[in-house]
């Protein structure tokens, strides 16, 4: 599910779309009003976001209006957690590493100020 | 100490459809911050998270080239290397990164390191062949990840 997910968000204007439906459910109409393009096209793009299990369609009336499944979006962001958090462990190390070489850094220069080689 | 927290802080964006950018600083100055970051003996001390380092070659200079392996065995090694492009030490460099040799699509990274006070600034911009490679490369950077997810979800599907 998760590869599917990715797949449907590689598309700015899924994207996009899931940036507004996390403001709030819409109709398609709704949706496709910021966009230049049809609503046919903007409907495919909701299909594939439904398909990936990120969004699900309410009936109301005649009215269908889309909005987000909170558990999929959430383990999506799950995992984007994941690649930054991974980034943040390098980078924790790295913090690591420079006050090693800041203490050795130090320690040359006390030694070549007491004349040492 | 929470300001320090706040001025270290991690950002991981994505810029266009091909491109990731990782900003962070860091307390010490880009002359070490450099020296860490590009020191052959240094690299392995900090670069991945779970594997260790099993090579690493730095010829930094523009024309010069890197190699990075991890892994001990050949099923479960892979590496990546490529060319240094520019080198204006300590602020700058650009080099392309190929995984296992696959110089059919590289990832073209540019490293900015600001002096902030009596920090660091650091830039990192990766741009991918494609925005797929992009979501590969996400894809693959959260493999580690995994079990921690999957011991997650478990323990919310016990809870329910």
């Amino acid at each position: 599910m998760l590869d599917q997910s990715f797949a449907a968000l590689s598309d700015p204007v899924r994207r996009a779309l899931i940036q507004r439906l996390a403001e709030g459910e819409a109709t398609v109409q709704d949706l496709a009003r910021p966009f230049s393009i049809s609503q046919p096209a903007i409907s495919r793009h909701l299909k594939v976001l439904e398909d990936a299990g990120l969004i699900e369609t309410r009936v109301d009336g005649t009215a269908r209006p889309r909005r987000l499944k909170p558990e999929a979006v959430a383990q999506l962001w799950n995992w984007l957690g994941q690649y930054r958090t991974l980034w943040e462990v390098q980078f924790q190390k790295l913090d690591a590493v420079l006050d090693e070489i800041a203490d050795d850094e130090q320690q040359t220069s006390r030694d070549r100020g007491a004349g040492l080689p | 100490m929470n300001k320090n927290v706040e001025m270290l802080q991690l950002q991981v964006t994505q810029d266009g459809d091909t491109a990731i950018i990782v900003r962070r600083s860091f307390r010490h100055p880009p002359t070490r911050v450099w020296r860490a970051m590009t020191d052959p003996a240094l690299i392995p001390k900090w670069m991945a998270s779970m594997d260790t380092m099993t090579r690493c070659e730095m010829d930094l200079r523009p024309g010069g080239s890197f190699h990075y392996e991890w892994g001990g065995s050949p099923e479960n090694s892979f590496y990546f290397s490529g060319p240094i492009l520019a080198v204006d030490a300590p602020h700058h460099m650009t080099h392309v990164e190929y995984f296992n040799g696959d110089t059919a699509s590289g990832t073209t990274i540019t490293t900015d390191l600001e002096a902030r006070g009596t920090g660091t600034r650091m830039t990192i911009v990766m741009r991918y062949a494609d925005a797929e490679a992009r979501e590969e490369a996400i894809r693959n950077g959260m493999t580690d990840g995994f079990d921690e997810v999957y011991d997650k979800l478990e323990a919310l599907l016990t809870k329910a």
